[in-house]
């Protein structure tokens, strides 16, 4: 489990969230492309989990059909939530929810474990 | 994990899709500095595996050979990660408890850390695995 870090030298960790550092992960345009190279997200019923601050979310939630999104930390659904707002993106519900108990409702066409250990 | 696959089973349409994005299971960080005109490459950040993602990583498994998925494809990748410095570095260190940079490669970070060019950074290359499984109906 991460710990959170007592001092901050990379300036506004508090501000992503928990160990919430975007440098951790490959580009999310990357991410999307690879993706889309096998499985078309465009039009679909997407259930992603583990969607941290809607990193990747809100790089393909914009020609998905309909996005639930589920993370269990509520700071990160909020940032991911605000992200969504600024960016006018309203077809994603981002939902404080465990993988555990989180995976329901659907149909949907593709659901996305993003680097979910859960 | 392998209860989430069981739910996301439920929750898809039949040819529905599972798409699975987690970190290599036997991928030992690189370590490097760079700059825009200069990379170095130090070493290896020795590390021990991590137990959620190897079960995560058995799940994927065990999802095609239970029979409720096929597994379409699997990818792989590698990203890199730029730190301003070797205090940001420590942060890296502190939320990756199972890393250890051992003291051959701690020497080589600080003698060419000492000598950077200006711009330089910490870069840490990672690797992650990619997976498609299809729901069989």
């Amino acid at each position: 489990m991460p710990r959170r870090s007592s001092v901050e030298p990379l300036g506004k960790i508090s501000e992503r969230g928990d160990n919430d550092d975007a440098r951790a992960y490959p580009d999310p345009r990357r991410e999307t492309r690879l993706i889309e190279r096998h499985v078309k997200l465009g039009g679909r019923d997407v259930l992603e989990v583990g969607c941290g601050n809607g990193r990747l979310t809100l790089e393909y939630a914009a020609h998905a059909r309909r996005v639930v999104a589920i993370e269990p930390n509520a700071q990160m659904i909020r940032e991911a939530r605000a992200r969504a707002r600024s960016r006018e993106i309203k077809n994603v519900r981002f939902l404080t929810r465990p993988a555990q108990t989180g995976i329901r409702g659907g149909p949907f066409d593709v659901v996305l474990f993003s680097w979910s250990l859960c | 994990m392998v209860d989430a696959l069981r739910s996301a089973w439920r929750v898809l349409r039949r040819g529905g899709y599972v798409v699975d994005m987690l970190p290599a299971a036997d991928y030992a960080p690189r370590l490097a500095v760079a700059s825009d005109r200069r990379r170095t490459e130090l070493g290896e950040i020795s590390r021990t595996p991590d137990e959620g993602v190897v079960a995560a990583h058995r799940a994927r498994r065990w999802a095609s050979d239970e029979g409720n998925f096929s597994h379409v494809i699997s990818t792989h990748g590698t990203h890199r990660a730029r730190y301003g410095g070797l205090a940001d570095l420590r942060w890296v260190l502190r939320q990756n408890e199972n890393w250890r940079i051992d003291p051959p490669l701690r020497r080589r970070l600080s003698a060419v850390w000492a000598r950077r060019p200006e711009g330089a950074q910490i870069e840490i290359r990672q690797a992650f695995s990619l997976a498609f499984l299809r729901k069989r109906a």
